[in-house]
């Protein structure tokens, strides 16, 4: 059908009287006989679909960016609610701009915003502690006992006299350290969150919350007093912060796009057009997701970019064979018509390519890359519709300009004359099928390639920065993290083991030894800075209650000395174990969070709950449970994506390898079309080495996406090639044949699609800069490649002729069946599986 | 109810916190003898530490050339150069140690919790387990158990206290109190004593030991935190103000610990013992001198407001550690107390003088740290 769609029945016919409207297939003659219907039905789509669009929350659920079937993040899951002491409080620290906390203005600042963040729904208003809070105590053995009181004088009037009883209360409370900072410049307020919104009876919605501190809270800076917030709901808060910004960039996105389009098109309205179905069709995609119950969450912001950007490099093409028709004289509806007839099919085929390209994807068992391909899958359907029926029907009524009809057509027949630097370069291309270029090509090629495999190596898993890794070092809340970090004790790389015992089990010696002894393996492996668990606090109490006696500083045998103690620690530090004393976390706080680090601590505690988990049926079980904390969450991710890259790599090659072997028929073709690929995964993970970006997450889809599209190009330009070279032209005419008729779709390809992603670049999330960086890099990267790589390597592998110099100029007969071929040659660059054909039709 | 009892609960635990009876009714014997082959310091070596040691670390004491120090998870640590590097050495154990002694430069005790004593001759270098929790409750069962099948009512009452202690013991067999400190004299012959009235004697340097429990004037079994020794005439430290005297004239199987009259109520976590002055010092910087082995008391106003941890003879001057980290200097003659130089190194477990005069060698939860004494501005 294909075949006969390309030779048959398109002549030029400038008036419609002449055209048969019954010629074509029945799919085309139901969407042309029922235009109105189609354009009515879309625009309805667009509207309903729209609506549903602006309903789209956006959120940004830390669950979907973490392997739930992983072992580790099921134990994490399923104890995450006896767990409550494990990031879900916020901590805000007040500085004293311009001097120490020992001033009253400073502590009347302070306590506004104590009282503040008290009223803001959410807060666990009786286990605020902060200077203010009269839980917050210190005690001092006497000989009487213990002596005790509130750290803020209950008499405080700011005078002198009560701000020296406050600094003696702090110094007897030791809380340096703790919630007043090591430079006593500032103090801490730390507030453990509900799980419900008191007043709406709702989840809290950190969203919301983040922005009711940054308007009540933040807004109480000033010259002299500087706030740090952090805390897991401020960094939801602020990744939701950073979605909107993202969104933002779409605008420029689609300018940048558009104006690439322009400048290949010259035709303002059919820019217009492309622009527009383009971003309908993101329309429909996002309210498609909402119907099908997606967030836009940092993830999946990105489909609608890469659907654009696909849409709109598709489109050009689309508009080309029209552009080319209305030139020649065909009237605007009948070139629809051709083109429709034409593209169809091989749209079709390429369009469905790239779902299984995307759905690849879902093997990685991680939710955020699985929505990504689902939803990518989803967009892509969508463009099926806009791309395929919608632009044909529309430029139906709308046609092109005149002028750009014009242009088109000149540009082709002035074949590669006046042309500049760029078109010099260009020309140079062909030589790349000569020996000594392609020699010289593919040495270099393979000097990089090595270099690249070396730097390769260093290629680290994880995310290598401090801070949280989800934004951006310099980042509001990064410094304000790092600000808490070097000011006050600890880390905020939490690695957690969880331990589970009977209930009221967690006081027993034998489960605090072995809790203990795990603690204390953890503190002697390096990367460790501390570690904080029931059996520390137990040690550190049982010292308290003997009056402060570093020999007591141990895990009592008598179970009545330790039961007090761990009744005091539950009281003291809420949090230390659960409720029933049935799951108690034993927190490691990490130097940093690279993947070294997570692997040594992850390995330690895993060799520790193999030895000392207890057998089954024990009386008293205790049980170890890898892994929770942020750092635990990271390492167990860090597993799956390390395991998640060899699975990417066989899938999205092994697909790519078969749908080049069918689409070639020939293994040589497949090898020339995937050296370049291969070269680019390469030098691409080099490139992350350089730019400290490390495997992950984020940059695990980079590589399946970057591939999936990259094998477009080769296939665009070795089609052609082949193609000719079938028919008897030499290598060095097919690659200029071909690179004359898709060459300049492959490079616009490249640049929007370049263009959809460069603007990630600047988001303030951390990994969708990563992202952006390395999708642009790899888009033009693998444009490059082909272009040069393609050539060089058939030299050696598809030149059955030898080092053929022959026919550099066409015959006549080689000139007409340019002609003949040139739109189903442009076309061809869609024309995925059913490419073999084309050399059979072009006689 | 509270006294004569190996399970008197600590006096500052009941004021703290009341929960105590609750928790102690709440948790059945069964929970409490729960058998489960689990880790139990007892039965494991010490886990070797990466280099440089920053565990915590409790004691600390000089033998010759050489500085022994001791801490958690049964961390022993040695140096040869004054306590600028440390070598651990393994210990059979891994209970928590609370105090190293030696009586010569080769013969060394650790005592710590579970009851353990461990014994070096060769400068600490090597260590052997010589009483654990098992063996001590075995010796007190045995010795009182015999004395009571003899008709001795004192020794019954003994056996009664012993049961009612195992009663909150986590391990049926291991007697659940550490010891808190152990001191030999040079003929072998010495005490190691600890929580609830604990004193076990030993006159074939730790080889064997007899209990001394009952032969103490301290029927409220308070907390035993230090020894002191000179001439064969041990002292022994406490709570409430405790100061007890070994008394020698009596015939050696009659030999009995007698309480001193001290003018303080507080605890007393040492106790010094020197030529014509006896010193104990304790909670809240409170230390008081006796130059009549302990009739009349002076209290010296050291001005340090955290408990003291060590004193250290330094020529004439005798140097105060507090657990605060601050040091004063107390002249042996003049009795004169001279601030020193705050040393700025958080809280101080315990310290010891090194070879180098002018240089001592303090622990604290971060590890060793050698510091010099100097005069305060």
């Amino acid at each position: 059908m294909v075949e006969q769609k390309f030779n048959s029945g398109m002549p030029v016919i400038a008036k419609l009287e002449d055209f048969d409207k019954s010629s074509g297939g029945w799919f085309e003659r139901v969407i042309f006989h029922n235009r109105v219907l189609v354009v009515v039905f879309c625009l309805l789509a667009t509207v309903v679909l729209g609506f549903f669009a602006t309903k789209l929350e956006v959120n940004a659920s830390f669950e979907k960016m973490i392997p739930s079937s992983s072992p580790y993040i099921k134990n994490y899951l399923a104890n995450k609610d006896q767990l409550p002491g494990l990031g879900n409080s916020i901590r805000i620290v007040v500085e004293n701009k311009t001097g120490d906390i020992y001033d009253p203005e400073y502590l009347l600042a302070l306590q506004k915003v104590n009282d503040t963040l008290y009223l803001i729904p959410g807060i666990d208003r009786s286990w605020m502690k902060s200077l203010w809070m009269p839980i917050v105590r210190w005690k001092e053995v006497t000989e009487e006992g213990i002596d005790g009181g509130a750290v803020m004088p209950s008499d405080y009037d700011g005078s002198e006299k009560s701000i020296k009883a406050l600094r003696r209360n702090i110094m007897r409370a030791g809380i340096t350290g703790n919630l007043v900072s090591n430079d006593s410049k500032s103090s801490m307020i730390v507030a453990p969150l509900l799980d419900t919104n008191p007043q709406t009876g709702k989840p809290l919605d950190y969203g919301d919350f983040s922005k009711e501190l940054e308007s009540k809270i933040r807004s109480l800076e000033s010259d002299k007093i500087g706030i740090h917030i952090v805390g897991f709901s401020k960094l939801v808060g602020d990744l939701i912060d950073g979605l909107y910004s993202v969104m933002l960039f779409f605008g420029a996105s689609v300018v940048i796009a558009g104006l690439f389009v322009y400048f290949y098109t010259r035709c303002l309205r059919s820019t217009l057009l492309l622009v527009g179905v383009a971003v309908a069709g993101v329309v429909w995609l996002l309210g498609l997701m909402q119907i099908l119950g997606y967030n836009l969450d940092p993830y999946s912001i990105l489909v609608p970019f890469l659907i654009f950007a696909i849409g709109i490099s598709h489109g050009t093409q689309k508009m080309n064979g029209i552009l080319q028709d209305i030139g020649r004289g065909t009237h605007k509806y009948v070139a629809a018509r051709y083109t429709f007839r034409r593209l169809f099919l091989t749209g079709l085929t390429a369009l469905l390519t790239n779902i299984v390209g995307f759905a690849v994807l879902v093997i990685i068992d991680i939710p955020v890359i699985r929505d990504l391909a689902l939803t990518t899958s989803i967009g892509v359907a969508v463009l099926i519709f806009t791309k395929l029926l919608l632009i044909p029907v529309a430029l139906s009524y709308l046609g092109v300009s005149e002028k750009a009809a014009r242009i088109a057509i000149a540009k082709d027949q002035a074949g590669e004359a006046n042309r500049g630097f760029l078109g010099h370069i260009w020309h140079g291309l062909d030589r790349f099928t000569e020996r000594p270029m392609a020699t010289a090509v593919i040495a270099l090629s393979l000097v990089v390639t090595l270099i690249g495999s070396l730097v390769m190596m260093h290629l680290k898993v994880g995310d290598l920065d401090p801070g949280a890794p989800e934004l951006r070092a310099d980042s509001r809340y990064n410094r304000d993290n790092a600000y808490i970090t070097s000011n006050y004790g600890l880390s905020s790389d939490q690695f957690v083991v969880i331990v589970k015992t009977n209930e009221d089990s967690c006081r027993l010696y034998p489960s605090l030894q072995s809790m203990d002894k795990l603690a204390w393996k953890l503190r002697q492996t390096p990367g460790v800075q501390t570690t904080q668990s029931l059996a520390e606090t137990v040690r550190m109490i049982s010292s308290g209650m003997a009056e402060g006696s570093p020999k007591w500083l141990s895990i009592s045998r008598d179970q009545a000395i330790t039961n007090s103690a761990v009744d005091a620690a539950m009281i003291s530090s809420p949090g230390i174990t659960n409720q029933q004393c049935s799951t108690t976390p034993i927190i490691a706080y990490l130097a940093d969070h690279k993947a070294d680090t997570l692997t040594r601590v992850l390995k330690v505690s895993e060799d520790f709950a193999k030895e000392n988990n207890s057998a089954p049926g024990a009386e008293q079980p205790v049980e170890f449970l890898l892994a929770a904390g942020n750092a635990g969450i990271e390492a167990a991710t860090n597993i799956e994506v390390e395991k998640g890259i060899i699975t990417m790599y066989l899938a999205v090659y092994g697909a790519t390898a078969l749908l080049c072997l069918l689409t070639f028929r020939s293994w040589r073709a497949t090898v020339v079309a995937l050296i370049p690929l291969l070269m680019t995964t390469v030098i691409c993970k080099a490139l992350m080495v350089w730019l400290g970006i490390g495997l992950k997450v984020a940059t695990l889809p980079v590589i399946a996406v970057g591939v999936g599209v990259g094998v477009d190009y080769a296939l665009y330009l070795l089609s052609v090639q082949l193609a000719v070279q079938e028919r008897g032209g030499s290598l060095a005419v097919a690659y200029r044949r071909s690179l004359d008729f898709t060459g300049r779709v492959v490079a616009l390809v490249g640049l929007t699609m370049a263009a959809g992603v460069i603007t990630w670049a600047w988001s303030p999330i951390k990994f969708q800069a990563d992202m952006g960086i390395l999708l642009t890099f790899m888009f033009l990267w693998n444009m490059l490649g082909a272009l040069i790589l393609i050539p060089a390597l058939s030299h050696y592998l598809l030149n059955p002729k030898g080092n053929s110099k022959e026919g550099v100029t066409l015959d006549l007969e080689d000139a007409r069946a340019q002609q003949e071929t040139r739109k189903p040659a442009a076309d061809a660059a869609h024309t995925l599986l059913t490419e073999p054909a084309l050399p059979r039709r072009a006689r | 109810m509270i006294s004569q009892s190996l399970v008197r609960p600590n006096r500052s635990i009941a004021q703290l916190f009341s929960a105590t009876v609750i928790s102690l009714l709440l948790v059945s014997p069964g929970l409490v003898h729960a058998a489960n082959a689990a880790i139990d310091p007892l039965n494991e070596q010490s886990q070797h530490l990466e280099a440089p040691l920053a565990a915590p670390l409790i004691g600390v004491a000089r033998a010759g050339s050489v500085l022994v120090g001791v801490g958690l998870h049964g961390l022993i640590q040695r140096s040869a150069d004054n306590g600028k590097t440390w070598q651990q050495v393994s210990s059979p154990v891994s209970s928590d140690f609370t105090q190293v002694r030696f009586s010569d430069a080769n013969n060394g005790w650790i005592v710590g919790h579970d009851s353990v004593v461990l014994h070096s001759t060769d400068a600490g270098a090597t260590w052997a387990v010589q009483l654990d929790g098992r063996k001590l409750l075995t010796l007190l069962n045995d010795t009182y158990g015999k004395r009571a099948e003899q008709g001795d009512e004192a020794a019954a009452d003994m056996v009664q206290e012993v049961s009612r202690a195992m009663g909150t013991s986590a391990t049926p067999d291991v007697m659940p109190a550490p010891l808190l400190d152990v001191l030999f004299d040079a003929n072998g012959h010495g005490f190691a004593v600890g929580a609830f009235g604990m004193i076990v004697r030993s006159d074939d340097a730790g080889k064997t030991w007899q209990p001394w429990i009952e032969r103490a004037d301290n029927d409220r079994r308070m907390h035993l935190y230090g020894l002191a020794q000179r001439d064969g005439i041990f002292y022994i430290s406490g709570e409430q103000g405790l100061v007890l005297r070994l008394d020698t004239r009596l015939p050696a199987d009659q030999q009995r610990f007698v309480k001193l009259d001290t003018p303080y109520t507080g605890t007393y976590f040492g106790v010094t013992a020197l030529d014509h002055l006896l010193v104990a010092y304790g909670l809240r910087g409170n230390l008081f001198v006796s130059r009549d082995d302990g009739a009349q008391w002076q209290q010296l106003n050291t001005e340090l407001s955290s408990s003291l941890v060590s004193i250290i003879e330094q020529g004439n001057a005798l140097i105060v550690v507090s657990q605060g980290g601050q040091l004063v200097s107390i002249d042996r003659d003049s009795l004169q107390v001279t601030p020193l130089a705050d040393a700025r190194v958080g809280e101080v477990y315990a310290a010891s003088a090194t070879e180098t005069a002018g240089s001592l060698v303090i622990t604290r939860f971060s590890g060793a740290k050698v510091i010099d004494i100097a005069q305060a501005n």
